[in-house]
C-alpha cells in the first residue's frame, strides 16, 4: 500500500468521525465554537501522531498479554505532556479545552489506530495514518462546529455574522444540536462519498475490519443479528 | 519466570513515562501562589483600576487559618486575598456554576461589593454560562452588602438581582462567589492584614531583618 493512501483514507474514506463513528463524546462536547474544535483537533492529532509512533517502534517489546495498559499508559503520557506545554505557554487554549484535554487520553480514535494500525505497521505509515486521522477527525469537528457556530451563535470563529436583531438559534449550541448536526453531516458525506447502506452487514463492509481479525467470524456476526 | 515477563515490561514502561513526565512538570511547572497571574492581575485592575503593580498578594498563611476555622466550610473557596496599595481588598472565589471551577474576583470595600470581575470562565457552556462574564451583569451586584440572591424576575427587594436568560445555574455561582467574599470579608476585617496596615509584614520584617544585620 502506498504512502500516500495511509494518509489520504483518513480524510474521507475512513473518516474516523464520520465513517467509523469514533471519538463522539469531543466531537458533541466541544463542537461548540470553531475555535475549540480546531484546538483539540490539534491536540488529538500531535497526540495520535506521537503515539502511533511510539507504538509502532515498541511493537515487538510489548507482549500482546498487556498490549492495551501500556498503549494507555503511552498515551495518557502524551496527553499528559500537551498538557503540560499547553499551560504553560497557551494558556487560553488550555483553559478552552478544559476537561476535554486529558480527557483525549480515552478517546477511542487514538486506542483504535494504535490497536489497529500501529501495532501491526511500520513507523513510516503509522506516522502517516496519525496525522491522516487526526487531520480527518479536525476536519469532522471543523464542519460540525461551523455549523453549530454560525446557526446558534451567529459567527464563525468568533467573528460576527449575524445583525443583532437576528436572535440565534441556542438550541445549535446545546446537546441536542449537536446530535442533530452531527447526523445531518454525517448523511452529507453518506450522500458525497455515494455511500449505501451494505445489503448484508457482514465483515466486508466494515471500515474497522482490520482491527477485529479474529475476534469473530462472518458468520458470527450474521448470526448475531 | 516467563509469566512475570509481560507484568515487568509494562511496568519499565510505565515506569519511564513517568520519569519522561516529572522532568516535563519540573521544567513547566510555575508556582502562582504567592504572585499575581496575568489574568488576576486584569480581573483585579477592572475592579479598583491602576496597574498590576499597585495590587500585592496577602499570603495564605495570614487568612487561611481564619476561613478554615469559620463553620461555613464554603469560605475555604476563597484562593486569594489581594490588596490595592490604597487599602482595597479583592477575593479571588473559585466556585461551581453550572461546572466546578467558574473564577472569579469580588472587590469589597466598606462591607459592600464594590466591583465584579472574572479571572476565567472554567467550563461554564460557551455562550450561555459565559454570559454571566459580562460586565452588565456583573455591575447588577455592585452594593450588595448583605446577601446575594439571584431571583428570575425583576428585582424586588434589597439584594436580589435578576439571572441570566437561560444561565441560571451560572448566575447562582456568581451570587455564591459574592456571599462568600463578604463572608469572608467579615470574618477577615478586623485581623491586621485587611484593615489599616498598608505594607505587608514581610515587607517590614524584611527591613528591620536587614538593618539588624
Amino acid at each position: 500500500m502506498s504512502y500516500m493512501k495511509e494518509f489520504t483514507k483518513g480524510l474521507v474514506k475512513e473518516n474516523p468521525t464520520l465513517v467509523s463513528l469514533l471519538g463522539m463524546c469531543p466531537t458533541l462536547a466541544i463542537t461548540i465554537t470553531v475555535q475549540n474544535a480546531l484546538g483539540m483537533g490539534a491536540a488529538a492529532t500531535f497526540v495520535l501522531l506521537c503515539s502511533n509512533i511510539a507504538i509502532s517502534l515498541l511493537k515487538k517489546i510489548i507482549p500482546s498479554q498487556v498490549r492495551l495498559p501500556a498503549y494507555i499508559v503511552i498515551i495518557a503520557g502524551f496527553v499528559t505532556f500537551v498538557g503540560m506545554i499547553l499551560q504553560a505557554f497557551l494558556p487560553d487554549i488550555y483553559d478552552a479545552l478544559g476537561i476535554y484535554l486529558p480527557l483525549i487520553t480515552v478517546n477511542c480514535i487514538i486506542l483504535g489506530r494504535a490497536e489497529m494500525f500501529a501495532s501491526k505497521n511500520g513507523v513510516g505509515a503509522s506516522a502517516l495514518d496519525g496525522l491522516g486521522m487526526g487531520l480527518g477527525f479536525t476536519l469532522a469537528m471543523l464542519a460540525v462546529s461551523s455549523v453549530r457556530e454560525i446557526i446558534g451563535n451567529g459567527s464563525w470563529f468568533g467573528i460576527k455574522l449575524a445583525p443583532d436583531f437576528i436572535q440565534p438559534m441556542t438550541i445549535f449550541i446545546m446537546p441536542a444540536g449537536g446530535f442533530f448536526v452531527l447526523g445531518c453531516v454525517i448523511a452529507l458525506v453518506n450522500r458525497i462519498s455515494d455511500r449505501n447502506a451494505p445489503v448484508r452487514t457482514g465483515c466486508a463492509a466494515c471500515p474497522n475490519k482490520d482491527g477485529c481479525a479474529g475476534c469473530g467470524t462472518d458468520s458470527d456476526v450474521k448470526e448475531a443479528k | 519466570m516467563t509469566g512475570f515477563k509481560p507484568a515487568l515490561i509494562l511496568a519499565a514502561i510505565t515506569a519511564i513515562v513517568s520519569a519522561l513526565i516529572i522532568i516535563t512538570y519540573d521544567l513547566t511547572y510555575k508556582d502562582t501562589s504567592g504572585v499575581l497571574t496575568d489574568k488576576q492581575a486584569a480581573a483585579v485592575t477592572a475592579i479598583y483600576g491602576g496597574t498590576a503593580d499597585d495590587y500585592t498578594v496577602v499570603p495564605a498563611e495570614k487568612w487561611r487559618p481564619v476561613l478554615e476555622t469559620a463553620e461555613d466550610s464554603e469560605l475555604s473557596r476563597v484562593v486569594k486575598v489581594i490588596k490595592k496599595n490604597d487599602g482595597s481588598i479583592a477575593f479571588e472565589v473559585v466556585v461551581k456554576g453550572y461546572k466546578e471551577g467558574y473564577d472569579l474576583m469580588v472587590g469589597i470595600k466598606d462591607g459592600a461589593v464594590y466591583g465584579v470581575s472574572v479571572v476565567s470562565v472554567g467550563e461554564e457552556t460557551p455562550k450561555l454560562g459565559t454570559k454571566t462574564a459580562d460586565p452588565s451583569f456583573l455591575d447588577r451586584f455592585k452594593g450588595i452588602s448583605d446577601k446575594a440572591v439571584i431571583v428570575k424576575r425583576e428585582p424586588s427587594a434589597e439584594g436580589e438581582v435578576q439571572a441570566v436568560a437561560s444561565a441560571t445555574r451560572s448566575s447562582n455561582g456568581v451570587a455564591k462567589a459574592v456571599n462568600i467574599a463578604l463572608g469572608a470579608y467579615d470574618r477577615l476585617k478586623d485581623i491586621a492584614v485587611i484593615s489599616a496596615d498598608l505594607i505587608p509584614e514581610e515587607d517590614t520584617a524584611l527591613a528591620t531583618g536587614g538593618g539588624t544585620q
